[in-house]
C-alpha cells in the first residue's frame, strides 16, 4: 500500500513541479538579462490553454501523429513511476531498473522523432535527423556514468543507487561525473549549446522543428514531456550527488522535510543551466559531437579514478 | 524414458519427411512450401516438447550413416535442439510468406528445390556430429543459398554478389577445414563428441582458435570479414534474405559456441577479450554504415552484421567469466547470447520479409523513392514498425530483454579481480549503448522515410497491403515480438536446460520469477526487471492519459495544410521532405573518416532563363572493401604485368617456351 500512496504521489508531485522549473529556468534568464520575464505559474497556463484548443494535422498525416504525443507523454510518466524521488518506495520500484529508464525514455524519442517525419514537412525531418544524430552522440556518456555508480553500488536498483551512493565516497570521481552528466543532460533536453528551445528559427531549430506542425493537446504533450524530462534529469543527478539520509521513512514529517529538500535540490541543480545559456551561444551543430566527445571522455575519467 | 522415446521417434520421422518438399516441388512448386511450413511446425513443437522433457542420454542418430569408406555422424543435444526448434521456427514464417512471394519468382519450381534443399541442409548441419557429415552439410548450405542469392541471374550485380559470396564463404571453409585437421590431429578422431573439452597446448589451442573465429566468422560476417553480406543480402529475393539473415548466420553463431563452450577447455581471459572487442567493432561499424545506406535491404544487411556483434558481445564476456571458472555468469552471458539469437531471427526475418512487400509492390528497395507507405499498406506499416520496436530494443518489445541482459552480464565484469577487465568493460558497455542508439536512428531513418510522409515519386494508385500469406508469416513474427518482449521467463526455462548442457549451471533456478516474472539472479544482484509489468504500466498509463484528456480536453482535430513557410500546396513538391541521404548527412559527416564516399552533381538540363535541373548522386563504398580491392589489386597488377611477358599471344615465344622446356628435361634425363 505505501508503495502505491507514495507512487502516485511522487508521480503527480513531479507532474507538478515540472512547468514550474521549466519557467524558473526562464524567469531566471531573463532576470539575468535584465527583463522583467513571465509570470512563475506562466508555463501552468500555457499547457491549460493548450489542452483546451483544438489540434491541428496536417492531410499527410497517418495514425503515427495521433499517436505519437501520447506516446511521448506516456514515455516520461512511465518513467517517473519507478524513478524514486523523495522517498525510496516508488510505485513500481521492482519492474525497471536505471537501464529501463534510459530505454524508456528512448521510447519516446523514437515516437518523437517518427512524428517529425510523420506530415511530409521538410521542418520535420530536420529536426528527426538531427535530434538523433545528438541523442546517439548523447547516449555512450549517458550509460557510462550509469554503469561507473551501477559499478559502485553492485546494483542497477535507481532506489539502491541512490540510497548507497553519496559525492562523500569518491568525490573526484564524482565531479567529472556531475560534468559529464551536466552535459549530457543539456544535449538531451535541447538546451544551449545544443538547441535553442525559445527560437524558431528555421535553420538552426533542432527540438522544436519535429514539433513544429503540432498543436492543441498534442503540443501541450510534447512541452510537458519536455518539461517532465528536463526534471527527470534534475531529479536523478541531484538524488546521485546529494543524496537523502531518511529515504526510507514513511511519516508524513519526513515526507514533508523530503519535499522541501527536494525542491530546493532541483533549483540548485537547474541554477547552472539559464546560466550557462546567458553566458554561451548556441555552437554551431557541427561543434556539437566534440562537446559530446567531451563527455564521455569526463565520464572514462570519472571510471579511472573511481577504479584508482 | 517413455515419452522421451516417443518424441525422439516422432522428430526421426519429422526429420526423415523433411526431404519430402523437395521431391514434391518437382510437381507442384507452391504447395511444397506450404508442406514444409508443416513440418516445420511439427519439428519446432517436437524440439520444444523434447527440450522441456530434457534429453537424458547422449542421442546418436543412426540412419544414413552406413558408407563404407566415409563414416557419418548425427546426434543430437539441447544446443543443436534449440537450433533445430529455431530453424523451424523461423521456417514456418517464412514458408508461409514464400507462398505467396514464390508467384512473382520465374522458375518456381526450381527456386522450391533450392528452397527446401537449403532448409533442409541447415537442419542436417546442426545434426552433425562428425567432420564429414558436417562439412557436407555445411557446403550443401552454402552452395545452395549461393544459388538462392544468384536466382535473379540476369543482373550484373547479382551475379558480382553472388560470386564475391561464394569465394568469401570458401575461404571460411578452408579455414574451418583447418582447424578440423588440428583438432583431428591432437584428438584423433572425426567426431565431434571426442572433442569435448580436448587438451590442447597453449600456442595450438590459440591457433585452433583464431582458425574457427576466422572460418566460422566470416559467414556469421563479422568486422573485417563481412564485405559478402551487405552485398549478398539485398540482391538475394527477400525471403532468402530472411532465411539466410535470421538462420544461416546464426549457424556459424553455433559452431562458435560449440568451439569456445564446448571443444576447448580452459583458455587465458585474452580470447573472450578478443571476440569481446570483435564484437563491439562490428556492432558499431555495422550499424554506422547501416545509417548511412538508403539502400532498404542493405540497411537490413548491415544490421545483421550489428546484430551479430552484439551476439559476439554477448559470447565474449561468456568466455571471459568462463576464463575465470565463474560458471553462473558464464551462464548469463551465454543466455543472453542465445536470447538474442533467438530474437534476431524472429525480428530481423520479420523486416526482411516487409522489405519484400516494399519492393514487390513498388518494384523499389531505395527508400529515396518510397514515401507514404503508411496509408497504402497499413497492415504491413503495422507489422514493420512492431519489428522495429524489437530490434531498436525498446521495452516491452523482445529485443529490450535480450539486451538488457548483455547489459546486466558487462555489468557482471565488476566481480572479476582484474583492473583492466574492470575498466574495459564499462568502455564496451557505452560502446553497446553507441550501437543501440544508432540502430534507433537506423530505423527511424527507414520507417520515417519508407513509410511517412508523402510519396517521393508518383505510385500507382491500386497499391495495397501484401495477400494474406505474407501478411500471416509476418504477423506470426509480429506476435513473438511482442510475446517475447513481455514473457522472457518462457525462453529462458528453455534455454535453461541448453546452458545446463554446456556450463552445468541452472539459470532457471537463479532467477527469481515471482511478481509477474522479473528477471534478476539470487546469488548476484544487480537489476532486475519485470517487462510484463512494465508493458502493463505503460499500457495503463496510456489509457489514463486518453481518459483524462477526454474529459479535460476538447477531442476535436481539424485538418488543415502542412507550413511550409507561406508556400501553398501549389508550390510545394514531396522532394522538400527530408530523404533518406539527407536524414544521415549529420552522420557521415561526423564519421567521415569511417567512409568511402563519392558525390556526383551532373547538370541534366539548362533552360534558357531558370536554373539548371541538377541531379545529385551519391555513393558509399564499404571501407573494408575498399581496402580489400586495392590489396588483390596491388597483388594482381604485377602477376598480370609479368603475364604479358610470358603468355603474350605470339607463337613463337611458346614455341620457344616449348623448346627451352624439352631442352632443360633432356639434361635432367642425362644427368
Amino acid at each position: 500500500m505505501k508503495n502505491i500512496f507514495i507512487g502516485i504521489f511522487q508521480v503527480i508531485l513531479v507532474m507538478l513541479i515540472a512547468p514550474f522549473i521549466k519557467t524558473f529556468i526562464h524567469k531566471t534568464k531573463c532576470i539575468l538579462r535584465g527583463q522583467n520575464g513571465p509570470p512563475i505559474y506562466q508555463a501552468y497556463l500555457d499547457i491549460y490553454k493548450l489542452i483546451k484548443k483544438e489540434a491541428v494535422l496536417s492531410p499527410d498525416a497517418s495514425f503515427i501523429s495521433r499517436l505519437a504525443p501520447y506516446m511521448v507523454f506516456v514515455s516520461t510518466v512511465w518513467a517517473i513511476t519507478f524513478l524514486p524521488i523523495i522517498n525510496s518506495y516508488t510505485l513500481l520500484s521492482f519492474t525497471g531498473d536505471i537501464i529501463a529508464l534510459v530505454y524508456i525514455l528512448a521510447f519516446g524519442t523514437f515516437f518523437l522523432a517518427l512524428y517529425g517525419m510523420d506530415q511530409a514537412s521538410a521542418f520535420g525531418g530536420l529536426g528527426s535527423s538531427r535530434e538523433m544524430v545528438i541523442a546517439s552522440l548523447a547516449e555512450p556518456s549517458f550509460m557510462l556514468i550509469i554503469f561507473t555508480f551501477a559499478l559502485q553500488t553492485d546494483t542497477t536498483n535507481i532506489s539502491n543507487i541512490f540510497t548507497m551512493i553519496g559525492i562523500g565516497q569518491f568525490p573526484v570521481s564524482f565531479v567529472f561525473a556531475l560534468m559529464s552528466l551536466l552535459i549530457v543532460a543539456l544535449a538531451e533536453n535541447a538546451r544551449i549549446p545544443f538547441d535553442n528551445p525559445e527560437t524558431h528559427l528555421e535553420l538552426t531549430m533542432i527540438h522544436e522543428a519535429m514539433i513544429l506542425e503540432s498543436s492543441g493537446r498534442h503540443l501541450a504533450f510534447f512541452e510537458l514531456s519536455s518539461y517532465l524530462k528536463l526534471t527527470i534529469f534534475l531529479t536523478v543527478a541531484s538524488n546521485i550527488f546529494i543524496p537523502f539520509k531518511f529515504y526510507n521513512k514513511t511519516d508524513i514529517f519526513h515526507l514533508a522535510i523530503g519535499i522541501i529538500f527536494f525542491m530546493i535540490k532541483l533549483i540548485i541543480f537547474a541554477l547552472p543551466i539559464p546560466i550557462i545559456e546567458m553566458s554561451i551561444a548556441k555552437m554551431r551543430f557541427f561543434r556539437v559531437p566534440e562537446i559530446l566527445v567531451l563527455a564521455f571522455i569526463l565520464a572514462i575519467i570519472s571510471l579511472i579514478i573511481y577504479h584508482v | 524414458m517413455e515419452p522421451t522415446t516417443n518424441l525422439l521417434s516422432a522428430f526421426y520421422e519429422i526429420l526423415a519427411l523433411m526431404s519430402l518438399p523437395i521431391l514434391i516441388s518437382l510437381l507442384a512448386p507452391r504447395i511444397s512450401l506450404l508442406f514444409n511450413a508443416i513440418l516445420s511446425l511439427f519439428l519446432f513443437i517436437l524440439s520444444c516438447c523434447l527440450m522441456a522433457e530434457g534429453l537424458t542420454h547422449r542421442v546418436e542418430i543412426k540412419f544414413l550413416t552406413s558408407f563404407k569408406i566415409l563414416k557419418f555422424n548425427y546426434g543430437l543435444d539441447e544446443l543443436s535442439l534449440f537450433f533445430i526448434g529455431l530453424i523451424g521456427f523461423v521456417s514456418i514464417a517464412v514458408s508461409i510468406y514464400s507462398f505467396s512471394y514464390i508467384k512473382h519468382i520465374e522458375h518456381k519450381i526450381l527456386f522450391a528445390i533450392i528452397y527446401n534443399l537449403f532448409t533442409v541442409s541447415m537442419l542436417f548441419v546442426v545434426l552433425s556430429k562428425n567432420i564429414f557429415s558436417f562439412l557436407l552439410f555445411w557446403e550443401l548450405m552454402s552452395v545452395s543459398s549461393f544459388f538462392l542469392v544468384l536466382f535473379d541471374y540476369k543482373k550484373e550485380e547479382n551475379i558480382q554478389a553472388s560470386i564475391l559470396y561464394l569465394v568469401m564463404t570458401h575461404i571460411g571453409t578452408a579455414f574451418i577445414i583447418i582447424s578440423f585437421g588440428i583438432m583431428y590431429y591432437f584428438s584423433g578422431s572425426f567426431s565431434f563428441y571426442n572433442w569435448h573439452n580436448i587438451a590442447l597446448n597453449n600456442t595450438w589451442e590459440y591457433i585452433v582458435f583464431l582458425l574457427a573465429l576466422i572460418g566460422f566468422g566470416t559467414k556469421a560476417g563479422i568486422f573485417p570479414l563481412h564485405i559478402w553480406l551487405p552485398k549478398a543480402h539485398p540482391v538475394a529475393p527477400s525471403n532468402i534474405s530472411a532465411m539466410m539473415s535470421g538462420l544461416m548466420l546464426k549457424i556459424a553463431i553455433y559452431m562458435l559456441i560449440q568451439y569456445f563452450f564446448v571443444f576447448l577447455r580452459e583458455y587465458p581471459i585474452s580470447y573472450g577479450f578478443i571476440v569481446l572487442i570483435i564484437g563491439s567493432i562490428t556492432a558499431l561499424y555495422g550499424i554506422l554504415y547501416g545509417f548511412v545506406n538508403s539502400d532498404i535491404k542493405k540497411l537490413l544487411a548491415y544490421s545483421s552484421m550489428e546484430n551479430i556483434g552484439i551476439i559476439m558481445i554477448a559470447i565474449g564476456i561468456a568466455m571471459i567469466f568462463k576464463s575465470y571458472g565463474i560458471m553462473l555468469l558464464a551462464g548469463i552471458g551465454l543466455l543472453a547470447a542465445l536470447y538474442h539469437i533467438l530474437n534476431h531471427a524472429i525480428f530481423k526475418s520479420l523486416l526482411f520479409m516487409s522489405s519484400g512487400v516494399i519492393l514487390l509492390k513498388t518494384k523499389t528497395k531505395n527508400m529515396d523513392k518510397l514515401g507514404g507507405l503508411i496509408k497504402f499498406m497499413p497492415t504491413t506499416a503495422i507489422f514493420t514498425l512492431i519489428g522495429i520496436l524489437g530490434i531498436v530494443a525498446l521495452p516491452p518489445f523482445n529485443g529490450f530483454v535480450s539486451e538488457w541482459l548483455i547489459y546486466q552480464s558487462l555489468l557482471f565484469g565488476g566481480n572479476i579481480n582484474n583492473t583492466i577487465v574492470a575498466i574495459f568493460i564499462p568502455i564496451i558497455a557505452s560502446v553497446l549503448a553507441l550501437t543501440s542508439s544508432f540502430s534507433l536512428a537506423t530505423f527511424v531513418k527507414m520507417f520515417g522515410v519508407s513509410f511517412l510522409g508523402k510519396s517521393r515519386t508518383l505510385l500507382h494508385e491500386d497499391l495495397k497491403d501484401a495477400d494474406k500469406f505474407a501478411l500471416f508469416g509476418m504477423g506470426t513474427m509480429a506476435f513473438f515480438v511482442i510475446l517475447l518482449g513481455v514473457l522472457p521467463m518462457i525462453v529462458v526455462y528453455f534455454l535453461s536446460d541448453v546452458i545446463k548442457s554446456i556450463l552445468n549451471i541452472n539459470i532457471y533456478n537463479n532467477l527469481i520469477s515471482k511478481y509477474g516474472l522479473i528477471l534478476t539472479f539470487t546469488s548476484y544482484s544487480y537489476g532486475r526487471v519485470s517487462p510484463l509489468l512494465l508493458a502493463f504500466t505503460g499500457i495503463f498509463v496510456f489509457f489514463f492519459i486518453y481518459l483524462v484528456i477526454r474529459i479535460v480536453g476538447n477531442g476535436r482535430i481539424r485538418v488543415y495544410e502542412t507550413w511550409a513557410c507561406g508556400l501553398t500546396d501549389m508550390n510545394t513538391t514531396p522532394k522538400a521532405q527530408y530523404t533518406g541521404i539527407a536524414f544521415s548527412a549529420p552522420t557521415r559527416r561526423i564519421f567521415s573518416f569511417l567512409f568511402h564516399i563519392k558525390e556526383f552533381m551532373h547538370v541534366e538540363e539548362k533552360p534558357k532563363y531558370f536554373f539548371p535541373r541538377k541531379i545529385y548522386k551519391i555513393e558509399i563504398y564499404d571501407i573494408i572493401d575498399v581496402l580489400y580491392s586495392k590489396l588483390t589489386n596491388f597483388i594482381l597488377n604485377p602477376i598480370l604485368k609479368l603475364r604479358i611477358y610470358i603468355q603474350s599471344g605470339i607463337i613463337h615465344v611458346y614455341l620457344l617456351f616449348i623448346i627451352i622446356t624439352l631442352i632443360v628435361l633432356l639434361m635432367l634425363i642425362r644427368v
